[in-house]
């Protein structure tokens, strides 16, 4: 059991390396995109643009193949073959992370309330499959600005994180996720009943890559006592005015 | 909530072994004894739609071709077949093609048993499941044109509050709460969506399912 799953995390991390060196080609392809544009833009020459946009769409296309064939299908085994849901959700949460890859970068931009519901729709899944409850806690009158895709992104990684966490280590019942706006402030709480800061706060790369997450979104997070007994992580990140 | 359809029949598309077995698994949980027969490809799907299925299952990412290729096939041959795609995206640039060839629902590969046999059911009741995503995808796609105008019948005032209110992320309880409407009336506005997107692409289909030599024109 505990080879199963210190090798369960291995293959996880190896595929996540993938994923992330994926996700940095993906990165280089639109910087060298962004480039081939600019030239192709100073020579006035319309249809060349429409030409290369076509050769980066499909190559685009080609990359997601690749991943969907062989990481997706990779995962998808390591979920069917999971010994327990919380295993499951390890792979689940690295298949999430790959869809993040394969869709954001392709997607439409969308607004802050756009990303909320999606994160909403992806935690109450992840936490139904493992049987904690989700309070979700959304104040009405947030402002809707316009989010780029990569704060869109950090933010569903931070939040997908800090789920992960009180799946694996909290031994919660519920978790409490609050969204409020204050000032030019976006708060962002995730309070579980579980076992307290100590046990999740241990965990290293994790909280690490968080933290740098949340230094990206020019924000910080924290770590306290939960007000149920178990962990709260607080997000807190700058607001551009509503549109 | 009304009980599941009578399906006595399906089909499973999908070319990896253990996704296969594990769609079979959820599609007898959902409808014990069930006959589910299986593909791997559309060469073998396409062999095995005559007579056409009740329910098929389909994965979109196939070796020799798209899934969405066997919807529009089975549509365009006026099939009543129950069309589902199961998928590992679920974002609306992968599914959003599969829908206007007329799938009725999707479900999401790597969800467990349970979740998948419930999911299946409520397709099978008519209660289609939206993400967010899929709803800004539709509602965009309902907007009005400035110039061109859909050849799609417009949504009503209350199918655009469902699509708005499933976008936010509500689910289907809490939207049915926030209109004071059932949760039976909810899911019929989404089914009622779902064949909106579908109208006026079944001629689209059938000629492009020709053009792709899937049937005779």
């Amino acid at each position: 059991m505990t080879v199963m799953l210190a090798i369960t995390t291995i293959v996880a991390a190896a595929a996540l390396a993938s994923c992330v060196a994926m996700g940095l080609r993906l990165r280089n392809l639109r910087l060298e995109l962004g480039k081939r544009n600019a030239h192709a833009e100073t020579r006035g020459l319309a249809w060349e643009t429409g030409v290369r946009e076509q050769a980066a769409a499909q190559e685009r296309e080609r990359i997601y193949s690749d991943l969907h064939d062989d990481l997706g299908a990779k995962l998808l085994s390591m979920v069917y073959r999971a010994e327990s849901p919380v295993q499951a959700d390890l792979a689940r949460a690295i298949l999430q992370d790959l869809r993040d890859v394969v869709t954001r970068s392709r997607g439409t931009p969308g607004t802050l309330g756009d990303v909320l519901a999606d994160i909403r729709t992806e935690a109450a899944q992840r936490l139904e499959e493992v049987g904690i409850g989700l309070d979700w806690d959304e104040s009405d009158d947030l402002p809707d600005p316009m989010l780029d895709t990569g704060h869109a992104l950090h933010l569903h990684r931070i939040v997908r994180e800090a789920i992960t966490n009180t799946i694996r280590h909290a031994q919660a019942q519920h978790l409490r996720i609050r969204i409020r706006a204050r000032a030019d402030e976006l708060l962002l709480e995730l309070t579980d009943d579980g076992s307290g800061v100590s046990s999740e706060v241990s965990l290293g790369s994790g909280m690490r890559n968080m933290r740098t997450r949340a230094v990206e979104l020019d924000g910080r997070i924290d770590w306290v006592e939960g007000t149920q007994g178990g962990a709260k992580v607080l997000l807190r990140m700058p607001l551009e005015p509503g549109t | 909530m009304s009980a599941p359809a009578d399906f006595t029949r399906a089909l499973v598309v999908d070319d990896l072994p253990e996704a296969r077995q594990w769609m079979v698994a959820a599609l007898q949980a959902a409808f014990p004894g069930i006959e589910v027969a299986t593909a791997a490809n559309l060469r073998e799907a396409f062999a095995s739609i005559e007579p056409p299925p009740q329910l098929a299952l389909i994965d979109l990412g196939l070796p020799d071709g798209n899934g969405t290729q066997l919807i529009e096939a089975l549509r365009s041959r006026g099939a009543d077949t129950l069309c589902i795609v199961s998928t590992v995206f679920d974002d609306d640039a992968h599914l959003f093609p599969a829908l206007r060839a007329g799938a009725q629902g999707y479900v999401l590969k790597d969800r467990d048993r349970d979740a998948l046999a419930g999911m299946l059911q409520g397709i099978a009741a008519g209660q289609p499941p939206l993400s967010p995503s899929i709803a800004r995808r539709l509602l965009r796609h309902f907007q009005p044109m400035p110039v061109a105008p859909h050849d799609e019948a417009p949504l009503t005032p209350r199918e655009t509050d469902v699509l708005r209110l499933t976008a936010k992320g509500l689910t289907l309880q809490e939207v049915a709460d926030a209109l004071v409407l059932s949760r039976h009336t909810v899911s019929g506005y989404l089914k009622d969506i779902y064949r909106k997107l579908r109208v006026g692409t079944r001629a689209e289909a059938a000629l492009e399912a020709a053009r792709r030599g899937l049937v005779a024109p």
